[in-house]
């Protein structure tokens, strides 16, 4: 069945590659190339600490992102974000993390409720957690299968993410080389939406989260 | 509609006081990010030279590779296209547009899709097109193109934008701060983002092991286009592939650097597949337009490496040509030294002004793109083979006649005496002819210098030292 998806030809697409080679003469340039190599180093990473002690990658991951743009806070400086952040309504996505946070915020005042796209791009706050963060890039990964959805990180003004100390990594490759399964929606973020598109000036909140808010759990 | 020559398309842009000091602004911007965000990296120099030998491997495994990622991307329930040019992709877009009933398209940033010029097939086909990364938007109501792949509307300051939002967006109030129109196109492409059937996106990197798409957006508009309308489709250019997630990894790292100096993305997506029972949002149809428009014609090519650019934006930061001209110079999608070399690959047909073969002229050849090359794509030596091609092609024939004549007197002392010795005598005339046929665009904004009154041999035969 999986052959009604596929359109074109293949075959036809393929046999294009190196039709051309024929009628262009290889002449080697000044800078030739390195022999082909199917290896990717690992990258290595100056501002992560050679101590991969979890107290060592956690200060690491909060240095990395609030050099990002998020702010980082304890769970007891939660129900103060509701004023500063003026947060009136929410959603939460599945974690057992995330409902916690919710569950303060209720407390705090906040509306919460679950995902459900009209009231996501009405909340002031998206509350998720996270399936690992990144000490190198101060990045969370939110994972569509364990969220249970895409948009709570995404469409409120507010991001508000747990973070279990226990998944922080050092760097990227540490995450992306791991062999994971990917569920259909697989997303580093790193700091609020910005853009530089009208001067340079940096800008946030463009299209996803104003601000991003971690709390270490 | 940009004119027709690179000559007239330079003059207008070298004109332009906003372009020359946003470009400027911009460009040194960048550059100074990338050089910091490079250098948090242990041997930068070590990574990019691997990346090369790496995104060589692939390309030279080119059709395995594709066919992988193909089946694993079947496997995941997506569709695959196979587009083998700008017609075939297209059509097929707009058929998907067509079958179900998408009235209203949103679009993340894709240089793939601008060059095929998916936007005006869709919209004559009744499709309400809206490109929803900020710099494009600007572009898009304009009626303008990209002059910078990573910063569209580098040319326009914040009074154009505003003049642009009051007259095209329906701005009632006028806003010139960034923060107030930057919050403006929140409000205005939120509206069209909740109400969009189809979402279309570019891909930075298939990746061949999972069948997965990675898509990075500084805006979020990548994550939006790709979770909340019902089908996506996303057009990879065929040579953005990798084999395995350790590639995926070296290349993510250098491509943020490189454009930015952000040490990723903010959000860096991988799409695996449409959504899945469970989630509760997500596309239900994920489309994958595999597009070759010219690409695999360049394997086994002097030009070959030309396939393992990233589409970084760091050459075109470096470039002293493109610092001064801009990006509409160039009179096609991608400008710099990347764009110089790949139009006339690429785009021959399809390109403005007929002439996309003397863009390999306008270099300097001095380097700086290799240097700034997060895959150092030898781009200097890949615009002489550009201009050794055209020379062999024919043409230059004029000027293939005057080197033949100039080495041919050069090779015989008595001529080169009697040449040397003819210059001197007429030397008053020199600033006069300097300003005629084809010296003067040389001479325009140049001074001429003073020649002497003996030659160099006559003053050391005379025991002049």
């Amino acid at each position: 069945m999986s052959a009604e998806r596929e359109h074109g030809s293949r075959q036809r697409f393929l046999a294009g590659i190196g039709a051309g080679a024929s009628t262009l003469p290889l002449v080697p340039g000044p800078h030739p190339p390195p022999p082909p190599t199917p290896s990717a180093p690992p990258v290595r990473y100056k501002n992560v600490p050679a101590d991969r002690g979890a107290a060592a990658l956690t200060e690491a991951f909060v240095i990395s992102a609030i050099e990002a743009g998020a702010s980082v806070v304890t769970l007891d400086e939660l129900p103060a974000l509701v004023g500063m952040h003026s947060l009136v309504t929410g959603v939460v996505s599945a974690e057992t993390e995330a409902v916690t946070l919710a569950s303060i915020l209720r407390e705090a005042g906040v509306a919460v409720g679950h995902y459900e796209r009209a009231a996501a791009a009405a909340a002031d706050v998206g509350i998720t957690s996270c399936v690992a963060a990144i000490a190198a890039t101060g990045s969370v990964v939110v994972d569509s299968w364990v969220a249970g959805s895409r948009a709570v990180s995404l469409l409120p003004r507010v991001h508000l993410c747990a973070v279990p100390a226990a998944a922080i990594v050092a760097t990227p490759g540490d995450f992306l080389r791991s062999g994971r399964p990917l569920p259909s929606n697989l997303v580093l973020i790193s700091g609020p939406s910005r853009t530089g598109d009208i001067e340079q000036i940096l800008t946030t909140g463009v299209h996803g989260p104003t601000a991003v808010v971690l709390v270490i759990v | 509609m940009p004119p027709d020559t690179l000559r007239d398309r330079t003059a207008v842009a070298v004109a332009d006081p906003v372009l020359k000091s946003n470009l400027r602004n911009a460009v040194d911007r960048f550059s100074t990010a990338r050089e910091r965000g490079l250098g948090e990296l242990v041997d930068p120099d070590g990574l990019r030279h691997a990346a090369r030998a790496m995104r060589g491997h692939i390309i030279g495994d080119w059709a395995p590779t594709l066919e992988r990622l193909a089946d694993k991307l079947l496997a995941n329930g997506a569709h695959v296209c196979w587009a083998t040019d700008a017609d075939e992709a297209n059509a097929y877009i707009r058929d998907v547009a067509r079958r179900i009933g998408a009235t209203s398209v949103v679009k993340s940033k894709s240089m793939a899709t601008e060059e095929i010029g998916l936007n005006d097939v869709l919209a004559a086909d009744g499709r309400k097109v809206t490109e929803t990364d900020l710099g494009e938007w600007i572009i898009q109501l304009a009626g303008e193109h990209p002059s910078h792949i990573i910063v569209p509307a580098v040319h326009r300051n914040r009074h154009q934008i505003a003049d642009t939002f009051q007259a095209e967006a329906g701005m009632v109030e006028r806003r010139t701060e960034p923060e107030e129109l930057t919050a403006f196109a929140r409000t205005a492409l939120r509206e069209r983002f909740l109400e969009a059937d189809l979402g279309i996106s570019g891909a930075n990197l298939g990746v061949a092991d999972t069948g997965s798409i990675v898509l990075v957006t500084n805006e979020g508009n990548g994550r939006l286009v790709t979770s909340l309308p019902k089908v996506h489709i996303a057009v990879l250019g065929a040579e953005r592939i990798v084999q395995t997630w350790d590639q995926a990894d070296l290349l993510l790292a250098l491509l943020a650097r490189s454009a930015t100096g952000q040490r990723l993305t903010t959000y860096t997506s991988v799409v695996t597949g449409p959504r899945r029972a469970g989630e509760a949002d997500g596309p239900d149809e994920l489309h994958v337009v595999i597009l070759d428009n010219g690409r695999t014609g360049l394997a086994g090519t002097e030009f070959a490496e030309m396939l393992n650019c990233i589409r970084c934006g760091a050459c075109l930061n470096v470039c002293p040509v493109y610092r001064q001209a801009g990006g509409h110079a160039y009179g096609w999608v991608y400008p710099g030294p990347m764009g110089a070399v790949l139009t006339p690959l690429l785009a021959a047909k399809e390109a403005e002004g007929g002439g996309p073969a003397e863009l390999a002229g306008a270099s300097t050849l001095c380097g700086a793109c290799m240097e700034a090359c997060p895959v150092e794509i030898p781009l200097q030596d890949l615009l002489l083979a550009l201009r050794r091609k055209k020379a062999t092609e024919g043409g230059a024939r004029g000027e293939h006649a005057i080197w033949r004549a100039w080495s041919e007197a050069w090779s015989r002392p008595a001529l080169y005496r009697a040449g040397n010795k003819a210059a001197v005598r007429m030397r008053r005339l020199a600033p006069v002819a300097a300003k005629l046929g084809l010296a003067k665009r040389w001479t325009a904004g140049r001074e001429l210098p003073a020649l002497g009154e003996r030659t160099f041999t006559e003053r050391w035969a005379s025991g002049e030292r």
